[in-house]
């Protein structure tokens, strides 16, 4: 074998390359299935690893079906972090087909106290079930996140050991700011809404979110997660919020559906649209500027009809 | 001579293709109602001893924001020089921060209740018809919440039996995966 002028060249020029790559090997990659998910890994790894969104960026998870190309991204992953309680069922089917199906799982939910879900469908599947069934919007809340945070640092320095420190300082951090944007707008609620303050969402993902102000959600207009209900069933709505007398209505601000316009005229009732942080961009900032919006608003509702 | 041949032509009322359309989704319903016969979800009741409480179906929605709040509250304890309620509220740590949230919830009071192997923050609600009493005790690592209906509910001890004797029930939390997962999950 006889070493040419050119192949020597092309050997210096490939070893730096190469030491250079080893040298700053990526740190870990991390799947996420949702947009909040994607802010927090942001914020918990730093600089210490990425996350990769499963779902592309413009298609609705709650009517996601995988394609190949979202399938093989999994292969050069560390890690995957689910919601797992019911907004990111495809994930599961998606690891099992791709070449890393033994992946590490986080379940982020796992030390969330978890709310049961609603709407009729919900309720129907939890009589059957032994109440199984609950609510899987923890990531649109303050105490949600948090939670959940706290288990994915965790879960992250057991994969890591040599980097817990920094992933637990780093979601501290993270935590603090998310608690501020909490108290910051509570600070703007003079007056705490009375019990006989109701409310009513349009789509069942406000739970959590609501509870940090101390309201329960009364009725829920869609019938299941997801699914826009028929004339009659909007009519039975409509009779529902008139007799419980809701106070405001949430609704959805990227789901612009005609029927929720029939529901604001029937009713009289105010309409406050809420992020479900889903749709836009992946970003680290999403999650803080999106929650951020959601306080505002609701302290808006509650400012304008606590009497 | 013409011989005339006669056919006897039946009416056209499709009952040959009625009946074997019904036969097909008799087949189908059947064959749906087999398949889903064979698969249905078995239920695994669980009942919990008196002196424990469901937060999903036993908490009204200010004690499940509380307990949420507490023991978040518990995870940033292990960062500060002191967790009285006063230094937990200067730190803005929720529940027991005084803000409207707080308010709606009940306006609990809280102390701190120490013993030899435990602490345990106690809150007694101002307004005892939106929330019961609620501790959350430490001992070791572990935080568990507790709740009292009676809102001025107190205790001196934190053993399990103390607690139980005197009406306490423990707030138990559980992680259900997505049952439509098809996973190890089930």
């Amino acid at each position: 074998m006889t070493l040419t002028r050119r192949s020597l060249l092309a050997a210096s020029l490939a070893l730096p390359l190469a030491s250079r790559l080893h040298a700053t090997a990526p740190g870990l990659r991390v799947g996420v299935t949702l947009h909040p998910y994607y802010s927090w890994l942001a914020n918990i790894l730093g600089d210490l690893g990425q996350p990769v969104p499963l779902v592309p960026e413009g298609f609705n998870p709650h009517a996601y079906e995988p394609r190949a190309e979202d399938i093989r991204r999994i292969g050069a992953l560390d890690a995957v972090v689910l919601n797992g309680i019911g907004h990111d069922d495809f994930a599961s089917r998606m690891i099992e087909a791709s070449e890393n199906p033994d992946v590490a799982v986080i379940e982020a939910n796992r030390n969330v106290p978890l709310l049961p879900a609603v709407g009729a469908f919900a309720r129907g599947l939890g009589d059957r079930i032994d109440g199984r069934v609950v609510n899987s919007h923890t990531f649109i809340s303050i105490a949600g996140a948090m939670a959940q945070v706290q288990t994915i640092s965790r879960d992250l320095g057991v994969l890591r050991p040599d980097d817990a420190e920094t992933f637990a300082a780093n979601a501290r951090a993270y935590n603090r700011r998310l608690r501020a944007i909490r108290a910051e707008a509570l600070a703007q609620v003079v007056e705490a809404p009375a019990p006989s303050f109701k409310v009513a969402t349009i789509h069942g993902a406000y739970d959590y979110l609501l509870r940090e102000f101390g309201l329960e959600v009364t009725a829920v207009v869609e019938p299941a997660h997801g699914i826009e209900p028929s004339p009659s069933q909007l009519a039975r709505t409509i009779q529902k919020i008139r007799d419980l007398n809701v106070s405001v209505i949430f609704s959805e601000s990227n789901f612009p559906s005609t029927y929720v316009d029939t529901i604001e005229a029937e009713t009289g009732v105010s309409m406050y649209p809420l992020s479900h942080i889903i749709h836009g961009p992946y970003t680290p900032e999403k999650f803080e500027i999106e929650m951020a919006a959601n306080f505002a608003t609701v302290v808006r509702a509650i400012r304008e009809n606590v009497a | 001579m013409s011989s005339a041949i006669s056919v006897i032509v039946p009416p056209a009322s499709g009952r040959r293709e009625t009946v074997a359309v019904l036969l097909a989704a008799l087949i189908v319903v059947l064959s749906a109602t087999g398949f889903i016969a064979l698969h249905r979800d078995t239920a695994t009741a669980t009942s919990l001893p008196h002196w424990q409480v469901d937060l999903r179906s036993g908490l009204n929605a200010a004690e499940q924001g509380l307990t949420a709040d507490l023991l978040l509250a518990a995870d940033e304890m292990p960062y500060l020089d002191q967790v009285t309620p006063e230094a937990l509220a200067a730190e803005g740590l929720p529940p027991f921060f005084a803000d409207a949230t707080a308010t709606a919830r009940g306006g609990h009071h809280w102390q701190l209740i120490e013993t030899t192997d435990a602490q345990g923050w106690l809150g007694q609600p101002a307004a005892k018809e939106v929330a019961g009493a609620m501790l959350m005790r430490i001992a070791g690592e572990t935080p568990t919440i507790w709740l009292h209906r009676d809102g001025a509910a107190s205790t001196s001890a934190l053993d399990d039996a103390a607690l139980i004797a005197a009406g306490w029930r423990q707030v138990i939390t559980r992680f259900d995966a997505s049952v439509t997962r098809k996973d190890d999950q089930h």
